[in-house]
């Protein structure tokens, strides 16, 4: 009978071994990776981190949800942010200074939760007040803000709407005890006290960095603060006023819906319509090669932001990219803060991202991008010593006024290209159409027309690997039979037609680019 | 003996056996049939994401594995001298004999040109495939356990001379069955060491052919086993006195090894995981499922083995014996039909043919059949009066 | 003599555990040998940024091979709502991939025999029905096929396709990179065909310096890795693709390790296991037998001893015996004696009276 009784033992052990996997099996799903969803107006609350290790998970709170139920039962932001001592509003929740740990967590929890179980209390809508449903560990969102920044565009309401009282803002100009001006010079003593001359105000972002130094807040802060703060206030004068809530500004969607007036009027900051730009220092022996006429007016007009350029500070590339690279600039010398060919902030790769462009991404699309034309230095670097700018008059090249007249005349409407017959029938290929298509797509830019210098530049588009001119060699001449060992890269003459057709069309947005039909039409 | 041959003719043809098997026989010539003027596709699921089905994974990986108690007793009774197991010899030869033979003849099945079988080795051979290893050894150990088996019939025949020559050949014989089934059991799992990105990562092991080859000695011990309880119930009137009195230390010998050998298979499955930091998929559904494998196949026959072997429980081991050929099934099904491709997504998975399975129903009973019929006549469960066995 | 014995048996042990690892760690050391490929092997550069999905090369193919007109015409591109793989028929087919492109375009690309430089089905193949030319081709022997289709599973793409409608000789389907046309002069049939040159031909090391100029020169167009330059070992079709290579069912994680390495140290071990099986089952039975002859022999002097001993006692039991019937005999005939003296005094005594 001992035998049977373990040997039942034993199987009932297994078979309940055998249960426990395979109910685990069923218990524990896979965990698929959702996809988040995301939201502009989602605060992920884990400032306790300066404090510690995080117990439990970081809250993922829903700012504009508060906001708007608060606003729809008559409050305002005072339930949560405190008055500052000089009337401006906390940004932080409950409280003004810095506080302990204990406190800071304490501060959530009796006013989050206590706000929550008062509603509760009431029958109305409310949050959680469990620890789990706060803190949770499978969140369902993402944290969205889109960058928002002071564009021309957005500078142009406010100083309108401000009339034009720049301290509002820049707010460093005036002492604050005296309403004196504090420095009526812009030279570096200035800029060394943080001091902004009338007429010479700078960006937020020269003193208010990522992170708050002393008593400068954060750019953050400072920007919630001065903005939220003002908008608030002239709304409630029932005034013309900006966003609140986070969404309205931080949503991309809704950042399109921000007025535009029709011309914003230039900037002024005294800043110059031209500037040759050299190394800055005339004694600089690595100074050879001829400087730069930049056109800043036209650039002003082509950028929305001075931060497209001006990055760090208001100031002169100059003043910290020098020619060695100081460590002011980063290392980055001058060559390479104009040069770089991948970086926004370069002249060249500015121009490399306005290449993309449908008017003229079908011709530069197909162009290798590793390296720059050489023939191009020459379109910038084309100051002659001793020259005096007439009336601050640059070489520019203005294409524009060549008209179809003097150069495309002798083009054909249309060619047939038969070489290949085959399976279709003749390509019907209309060059002068497609030749006076890049014509006006080229003369919109003045950026194109002053790097092409003339219309001959155009033909080069297709007419590649071959000098200037207006008789350019035929594709034929060169693509011949396809993979020939002595030039790996050129393809053959089927390949290079439909490489070039097709490219084009792809790049500049052409409807079905592959539909063979559009070209030529298959034999019977 | 004559009583024994005189008791089966008197009982008639129609009996239920005969009536099943007749059936399923019929049906399997049937499928056959369509199999060879249809082509593959006319009776299986197999497809271009997945060449090897049922056929591969039951017949050729699983009926190989489970014929390997033919040279792990031999090897035991031969080469280790354990003569006690002596009365097993002769139908764990013949339970491999078969085996292998139902392997060759699944393949005649499953090989798009089964006449060209003999090609690897008379028109051009292969010798960086694994697979042809594998077709070397099978194909000659296939030999060798005909001749080891051969003695039963010759003997029945009355063929003496024959029969006594290869009586003599026995060690030599025996000692080349090792060598040729650790090469080819082994290789079987070396051929899915060439997949290493379609089988699932707690299957796939540099170790597989390790693997293989020790699972191929638990399952003809376990074989041997559950084959000897079947042969218990329905030919005892054909066993002799010895096979009775030994029948019992067999059920315990094999059982004690076999739990001996789970638990170092149990070790080095593990150890596999472990090499390879393959813990972290433990936690999916294909985890669950391999925990499964080896806890509830492998870990719990070894614990039930060993209690069985400790408490005498002839019963304990003779399920447990059941349940560890079960397990090596689900191993190699697992290997090629489960675990493989389990990167596809679930349109593309393979799920057998009813019309496979049913190919593979009929190959087993033809050997069902042919174990009958050798069993009934010949001298597998007893000692041919003329021919006393030279080793006792 | 027992301590002998025992040293033999742990030789014999540590050289068989030793000579099956060692395998191993020799294919270690041999792994510096790399098969790039026969030098000016020839293959193809597939670049999936041009391709347009026109279906040129599938028609193409179809023509040069002979193969059977298909259900829907090549031009028909309804055919891409499917995804499509090598069949009975069709050696290469063209997918698309909606919306995977890096400006949510789709991408076409080529599906084929991806000719490796160590290819899976060679190794494989247990009659050698695949070779791997000079000109960079993998060859096809349909007339050795016996049809296991292991190819079709070592393949890491499961490329191959096999007849599994035929019933008297079917065989494994795929591209042969035209190879009777390439020792012609010409183009393979796809090749030639394609409008847009997706797919270069020329020496393999040529395809590897094209396609890493077309990365440096458009590194916006172009992810940084050419598929197929160390995947598996290497291939002869060589792929470019503007998005993870994976989106286009290009299965990155098959590693750069050529398939047959993979089964190198199990074939090593072979012969090492027949060498050493033998002898060491051998030696196993040579001892068990050494060991039941001497218990037999000790048996049989036991035997002996207790047979003779067994005799002595019997011997002198029946000393004992005879002695004792001596004297009873002694006893019985002085008893018979000394009656007939006594009667014959009597009969003497009576008669003189």
């Amino acid at each position: 009978m001992k035998n049977r009784n373990n040997s039942v033992f034993l199987m009932c052990f297994g078979l309940a071994l055998l249960a426990l996997v395979l109910s685990f099996a069923s218990a524990c799903g896979d965990s698929d990776s959702r996809i988040l969803k995301e939201r502009a107006d989602l605060l992920i609350l884990d400032g306790m981190k300066i404090h510690g290790e995080l117990e439990r998970a970081p809250v993922q709170f829903k700012h504009d949800n508060h906001t708007l139920r608060l606003e729809a039962e008559g409050q305002g932001c005072s339930v949560c942010h405190l008055a500052n001592e000089n009337g401006t509003r906390s940004i932080r929740f409950m409280r003004i200074g810095d506080v302990s740990g204990k406190q800071q967590m304490e501060i959530y929890h009796n006013y989050c939760i206590g706000c929550h179980q008062q509603r509760l209390d009431l029958d109305k809508d409310s949050g959680p007040v469990t620890c789990g449903d706060c803190h949770k560990n499978d969140p369902e969102y993402i944290a969205a803000q889109a960058k928002i920044g002071f564009s021309k565009t957005i500078h142009y309401n406010h100083i309108k709407a401000m009339n034009y009282n720049c301290v509002t803002c820049h707010h460093e100009t005036l002492d604050q005890n005296t309403g004196k001006p504090r420095c009526d010079k812009a030279d570096a003593e200035a800029i060394a006290n943080n001091c902004q001359p009338s007429g010479y105000e700078t960006s937020c972002r020269d003193c208010h960095m990522e992170k708050a130094i002393e008593n400068r807040s954060s750019i953050r802060d400072a920007s919630h603060a001065m903005c939220i703060d003002c908008h608030q206030k002239r709304g409630e004068d029932s005034l013309k006023t900006g966003p609140v809530i986070c969404s309205d500004c931080h949503d991309r969607n809704k950042q399109i819906l921000f007025k535009k007036p029709g011309k914003v009027p230039r900037l002024k900051r005294y800043q110059p319509d031209k500037v040759i730009i050299g190394s800055g220092n005339v004694t600089d022996e690595l100074n050879r090669l001829a400087k730069v006429e930049f056109n800043h007016l036209a650039h002003e007009n082509a950028v929305e932001n001075c931060h497209n350029c001006h990055h760090g500070q208001m100031n002169k590339c100059n003043s910290c990219h020098t020619t060695k690279g100081d460590i002011k600039g980063g290392r980055i010398t001058l060559e390479l803060s104009m040069h770089a060919m991948n970086e926004k902030g370069s002249c060249v790769g500015c121009h490399n991202v306005k290449k993309k462009e449908k008017d003229c991404a079908g011709c530069h699309d197909l162009m290798p991008k590793h390296e720059m034309p050489k023939s191009s230095c020459t379109s910038c670097h084309n100051h002659h010593e001793n020259e005096v700018l007439a009336n601050n008059k640059v070489h520019d090249n203005d294409t524009a006024t060549q008209t179809e007249d003097s150069l495309f005349k002798n083009i054909p409407e249309q060619i047939d290209i038969s070489q290949l017959e085959a399976k279709f029938d003749a390509a019907r290929f209309p060059h002068k159409k497609i030749i006076l298509a890049l014509k006006s797509g080229a003369d919109k830019s003045k950026l194109a027309t002053h790097f092409h210098g003339d219309d001959e530049t155009l033909c080069m588009g297709c007419h590649h690997h071959s000098p200037k001119g207006t008789s350019p060699p035929a594709c034929i001449s060169c693509h011949n039979k396809p993979f020939d060992e002595k030039d790996l890269n050129r393809p053959g003459l089927l390949g290079a037609y439909h490489q070039q057709c097709i490219g084009c069309h792809k790049s500049i947005g052409m409807k079905n680019p592959t539909d063979c039909a559009v070209c030529h039409t298959e034999k019977k | 003996m004559s009583e024994h041959v005189a008791v089966v003719e008197k009982r008639g043809l129609i009996t239920p056996f005969n009536v099943i098997t007749g059936l399923i026989i019929i049906g399997g010539l049937i499928l056959t049939v369509m199999r060879f003027t249809g082509g593959l596709s006319s009776v299986t699921n197999l497809d271009n994401y997945n060449p090897w089905g049922f056929w591969i994974g039951f017949d050729l990986l699983a009926g190989v594995a489970l014929a390997a108690g033919g040279y792990t007793t031999s090897a035991a009774v031969y080469i280790f001298g354990m003569k006690k197991y002596h009365a097993a010899v002769r139908p764990a030869i013949l339970t491999g004999f078969l085996g292998y033979s139902l392997v060759v003849v699944a393949l005649l099945y499953d090989v798009g040109r089964p006449l060209r079988l003999p090609y690897p080795f008379l028109v051009q051979q292969g010798p960086t495939s694994v697979m042809f290893e594998v077709a070397a050894c099978v194909g000659l150990y296939l030999t060798v356990l005909f001749l080891e088996f051969s003695n039963a019939p010759l003997e029945w025949l009355g063929i003496k001379k024959v029969a006594r020559i290869i009586s003599k050949l026995t060690i030599v014989l025996t000692i080349f069955g090792v060598v040729l089934s650790t090469l080819h059991q082994s290789s079987l799992g070396a051929m899915y060491l060439m997949v290493p990105a379609k089988l699932h990562p707690l299957w796939y092991s540099s170790f597989l052919p390790v693997f293989f080859f020790v699972s191929s000695m638990i399952a003809g011990l376990s074989m041997v086993i559950f084959e000897s309880a079947i042969s218990h119930k329905y030919f005892h009137h054909m066993m002799d006195e010895e096979h009775k009195k030994t029948a019992d230390q067999l059920v315990f010998g094999f059982g004690k090894a076999a739990s001996a050998l789970l638990a170092g298979y149990f070790a080095i499955k593990l150890i596999g995981v472990s090499l390879d930091h393959n813990w972290g998929y433990l936690n999916s559904g294909y985890g669950y499922w391999f925990l499964l494998e080896i806890l509830g196949f492998v870990l719990l026959p070894c614990i039930c083995y060993a209690i069985g072997v400790r408490e005498k429980n002839k019963r304990l081991i003779q399920i447990t014996a059941a349940w560890t050929v079960v397990g090596i099934i689900l191993n190699r099904l697992n290997i090629s039909l489960v675990a493989f491709n389990y990167h596809l997504p679930d349109e593309l998975r393979y799920v057998p043919h009813w019309m496979e399975i049913c190919i593979s129903i009929f190959l087993v009973t033809l050997a069902v059949v042919a174990f009958k019929f050798i069993v009934t006549r010949m001298p597998i469960f007893f000692e041919h009066p003329d021919f006393p066995d030279p080793h006792h | 003599m027992d301590k002998s014995r025992r040293q033999f048996l742990k030789i014999l042990t540590g050289t068989t555990v030793a000579a099956t690892v060692v395998p191993k760690a020799a294919e270690a050391a041999s792994a510096n040998k790399h098969f790039e490929g026969y030098p000016d092997g020839l293959g193809v550069l597939h670049d999936t940024t041009r391709c347009i999905g026109c279906r040129q090369c599938e028609e193409a193919c179809n023509k040069v091979n002979d193969l059977p007109k298909p259900e829907k015409p090549f031009s028909d591109k309804f055919v891409f709502e499917q995804k499509r793989r090598s069949e009975t028929g069709v050696f290469t087919v063209v997918n698309r991939y909606d919306g995977v492109g890096p400006n949510g375009e789709d991408v076409f690309r080529k599906f084929q025999c991806n000719h490796c430089l160590e290819p899976a089905c060679g190794n494989a193949c247990f009659v050698n029905a695949f070779k791997k030319t000079k000109e960079g081709a993998v060859t096809y022997d349909a007339s050795v096929c016996v049809g296991c289709r292991f190819c079709l599973l070592a393949c890491p793409w499961s490329l191959p396709a096999y007849e599994y409608d035929n019933a008297y000789s079917p065989v494994v389907v795929r591209c042969t990179l035209c190879r009777p046309r390439v020792l012609e002069g010409k183009l393979p049939g796809c090749v030639e065909a394609c409008p847009m040159e997706a797919l270069t031909f020329g020496k393999r090391e040529d395809l590897l310096k094209i396609a890493r100029d077309r990365i440096k020169k458009h590194p916006d167009r172009y992810i940084d890795h050419i598929f197929g330059e160390n995947e598996i070992g290497g291939t002869s079709w060589m792929y470019l693709s503007a998005v993870d290579f994976n989106k286009l069912e290009l299965n990155t994680n098959v590693g750069t390790t050529p398939t047959p390495k993979f089964t190198a140290g199990a074939l090593g071990a072979v012969p090492m296991i027949v060498g050493l099986w033998p002898v060491f089952l051998t030696g196993v039975w040579a001892m068990n037998k050494r060991k039941e002859k001497i218990a037999a022999d000790e048996k049989a002097t036991a035997v002996a001893a207790a047979v003779e001993q067994a005799n002595a006692e019997a011997d002198e039991k029946l000393k004992a015996a005879q002695e004792k019937a001596n004297k009873a005999k002694e006893k019985a005939i002085d008893a018979a004696v000394k009656k007939a003296l006594k009667d014959a005094e009597k009969a003497l005594a009576e008669e003189k009276a």
